[in-house]
């Protein structure tokens, strides 16, 4: 209240009127701006975010009330000091310069599982307790000198531990799931395969139901195994030497048993002379059976045509189907997570299945450093599915365990 | 086939799947062998005659590998052919599992009666 004073002495002056104006203006605009302080204030502190600020030396210039309650840090005594000695910030394990780095540092748009792909965490300097977040970083102001930048991060902790709950109960199901199913399969396949006790063509009949349900029970089981082991980054690959032509035609039978009453022609177009790849076997024929039934599934009647080129660093596979086909707006869908269900296009229910089946071949594929994808002219025009696979596979250390090298005994 | 039936080791602590494979191998014919853990099957690899294991590699005592590992190093047994049962997810298992000298290897959840005899004929059986 010192402007008061100030202002009775100028009163005295000629221009006394104007600058008691000037003065009432500043009092008026001084009190707007301390609202306006104590508005931002209120914000910063009341956000369920933590918000930290450092200027263009890496000082601390905010640290507000979420941040300190978070790392237990009184905000006054972090003030000026330097942000790398206050908080550790830490990417898939790697520490991280945050002054210099910051906008290394992947930004989720939203909040969905996607946050949760790399793993962020924050720390207080002084402690071990590492915290999953999600960051964004946003400059101030930015000149020579360097930045001033603020940094917001939301606690994805909950989050995290739920959604590590929900991949450990698929995995822990599943393969609870699994024996019985394996059992029941088999049990069933020689009740019908038995040479001795021939059954009725109708008993038979039935039988063979339950063999293709229990089979399509397991291979959903292992759909769900397989995307729980793609969210906990431990797909893996053994490599060996085999003649894709053993794996397509041990499939074919099961193909035909597939595409029980519908009017489909399955053709077969494999050279005859093996040949003979450095892969995934169990992958291999996995990605085959979902490219063949996912034709299937969307082929009413016509034909479904499998064939192998062979080229020189590489093999390519192609499904082709007289199906509904895929408008070109939809395609890149498709080998998104559940891409089906965001899709209007597909009956859901109709389709069966959990709808991984493209995805996880995806993930296959990039895996085995190949590649995949779809050619449709459009609707009701069929679809061409294909894959492209080195005939040597090379498999990423962080892909496959390497705590031992990949065996070349293998013949 | 004047040979005589060749005799299927079989370590398997699930006792269902351990049952199921016995009824498929002696119903085509083998003699087989059991063991429902990784002791008891390492045991039994180095005191009773057999020409093929089935391996589980998840095992409780010991497991897989480490019977593995114990059987390839041991003279007696070592050029015996073994098969590795598994599940899906323990791939780098397998790829020690084939370090340490196993001849193949199977996917339990994947597998048909026809496939598992398959397998034993390709490696000699």
């Amino acid at each position: 209240m010192e402007i008061n004073p100030l202002s009775y002495f100028f009163t005295t002056n000629k221009n006394a009127e104007l600058i008691k104006q000037a003065t009432k203006e500043l009092y008026s605009k001084n009190l707007e701006l301390i609202k306006e302080r104590r508005r931002l204030d209120k914000v910063l502190n009341s956000v369920r975010d933590g918000i930290i600020g450092f200027d263009k030396f890496g000082r601390i210039s905010i640290f507000n009330q979420f941040a300190s309650n978070l790392f237990k840090l009184d905000p006054d005594k972090v003030l000026e000091k330097e942000i790398n000695s206050v908080v550790t910030f830490r990417l898939n394990g790697q520490k991280i310069d945050i002054f210099k780095d910051s906008f290394k540092v992947p930004q989720p748009q939203y909040m969905n599982s996607e946050s949760l792909d790399y793993s962020l965490t924050v720390s207080c300097a002084k402690s071990s307790k590492e915290i999953f977040i999600a960051l964004s970083v946003s400059i101030v102001d930015e000149d020579v000198l360097g930045q001033e930048v603020i940094l917001s991060f939301y606690d994805l902790s909950e989050f995290k531990k739920l959604s590590d709950l929900k991949t450990d109960i698929i995995s822990i199901t599943s393969h609870e799931l699994r024996t019985p199913m394996t059992v029941v399969k088999n049990y069933l396949w020689m009740l019908v395969n038995d040479k001795k006790d021939k059954l009725s063509k109708v008993q038979s009949g039935y039988i063979n139901k339950a063999i293709q349900n229990s089979g399509r029970m397991l291979s959903l089981i292992n759909d769900m195994l397989n995307v729980s082991r793609i969210e906990q980054g431990k797909l893996m690959f053994v490599l060996e030497k085999f003649a894709i032509q053993d794996e397509i035609f041990s499939i074919k039978d099961d193909m035909e048993a597939r595409k029980g009453d519908k009017k489909i022609k399955l053709i077969f177009t494999v050279p005859k002379t093996p040949i003979k790849i450095y892969s995934d076997k169990v992958k291999f024929s996995e990605l085959i059976v979902n490219l063949v039934t996912n034709s299937i599934k969307y082929t009413n009647e016509g034909e479904i045509e499998l064939s192998v080129t062979a080229k020189p660093t590489t093999i390519l596979v192609q499904i082709r189907d007289t199906g509904v086909g895929i408008p070109l707006v939809k395609q890149k869908e498709l080998f998104v997570k559940f891409g089906r269900l965001n899709s209007s296009f597909v009956d859901s229910a109709k389709a069966g299945g959990t709808g991984l089946g493209l995805y996880i071949s995806k993930q296959y594929v990039d895996g085995l450093g190949g590649k995949i994808g779809v050619i449709s002219e459009g609707e009701q025009k069929g679809s061409i599915f294909w894959f492209e696979i080195p005939i040597k596979s090379k498999i990423e250390s962080e892909i496959v365990d390497s705590s031992k090298n990949t065996s070349n005994k293998l013949k | 086939m004047t040979d005589k039936p060749k005799t299927i080791l079989i370590v398997e602590d699930e006792k269902d799947i351990l049952e199921l494979y016995t009824t498929i191998l002696t119903n085509a014919g083998y003699s087989v062998v059991s063991a429902e853990d990784g002791e008891k099957g390492l045991l039994k690899a180095k005191t009773e005659y057999w020409d093929i294991m089935l391996l589980d590699i998840m095992l409780p005592k010991l497991d897989g590998l480490g019977v593995l590992k114990a059987v390839k190093d041991n003279l007696d047994t070592k050029n015996k052919k073994i098969i590795l049962l598994t599940n899906l997810g323990r791939e780098s298992l397998i790829t020690q599992g084939f370090d340490e000298g196993a001849d193949a290897y199977l996917m339990k959840s994947e597998l048909n009666p026809d496939q598992l005899l398959d397998e034993i004929k390709k490696v000699g059986g």
